[in-house]
């Protein structure tokens, strides 16, 4: 198949619900990179209405979306920068785990983007109801 | 069940290549489909057909041999591309493919398991 092209059968079943886990520092390893990757096609199949599709980010991975990102010196771009522009693409569910901004010391206004602040009961409830969980 | 798999680390440096590999066959055994695995990032590098280590275990051609079962095995073509991985590279039964495929196998699996760092 072509890269990025949806061809699902356009069945009347419900979208499969998808959440992108975010767990990893944005640089580092490619892991947050790629899967940015995957939000960006996976918001192509939410359009066909093939699938639900949310991010949260857990962890190091709440550094991917702190602003005042310059990683210039690594020859790397600033992730940050892609995550309010998802909402383009469809993607525009964005979750964070309220522990771990605070084991960080960080805060709804450091982040380039508003997520919506989870406990770990909520959290533990946003796992449960995806069909599948797809961890970078 | 239908489950469906991803790879997100290459062979012999990661856990992860080699837990995939026996998750597909003990599923398999167990009466389980495998609506296929998709190698992702250095995941990749396990549909190399030129391994060769000495007295050690193939892990390319042992997952040919899933796909000679019927088991899609799929290889991200991006990052492929980025680190040198052709169709000629790639052992007989997996292709280098889009990202399409890893959503594809989500919605054709009932459950869906990823095996990285």
């Amino acid at each position: 198949m072509e890269h990025g092209e949806p061809r699902g059968e356009p069945s009347g079943a419900p979208p499969r619900k998808v959440l992108v886990l975010m767990r990893k520092a944005p640089y580092g390893s490619l892991y947050n990179w790629e899967g940015l990757q995957v939000l960006l096609i996976m918001g192509a199949y939410k359009m066909q209405g093939l699938v639900d599709i949310a991010v949260a980010f857990v962890e190091d991975g709440v550094f991917a979306i702190t602003q005042g990102q310059d990683p210039s010196s690594l020859g790397m771009k600033a992730i940050a920068k892609t995550y309010p522009a998802l909402p383009d693409f469809e993607v525009d569910r964005f979750y964070v785990d309220g522990q771990s901004l605070a084991d960080r010391n960080l805060t709804l206004d450091d982040l380039v983007i508003k997520p919506e602040i989870l406990d770990a009961a909520g959290m533990a409830r946003l796992l449960a109801e995806q069909d599948a969980i797809l961890p970078f | 069940m239908k489950i469906g798999v991803m790879v997100q680390e290459g062979p012999y440096q990661h856990q992860a290549s080699d837990s995939a590999w026996e998750f597909v066959r003990a599923a398999l055994a167990r009466g389980h489909e495998i609506v296929g695995v998709f190698f992702y990032t250095d995941g990749v590098y396990n549909v190399n057909r030129f391994m060769n280590p000495p007295g050690e275990r193939v892990i390319g051609k042992r997952w040919s041999e899933l796909g000679a079962q019927g088991i899609p095995l799929v290889a991200c073509v991006t990052d492929s591309t980025y680190r040198g991985i052709t169709q000629e590279i790639a052992v007989p039964n997996a292709k280098i493919s889009g990202l399409g495929n890893l959503a594809e196998f989500i919605q054709q699996a009932d459950r869906f398991v990823t095996f990285g760092d």
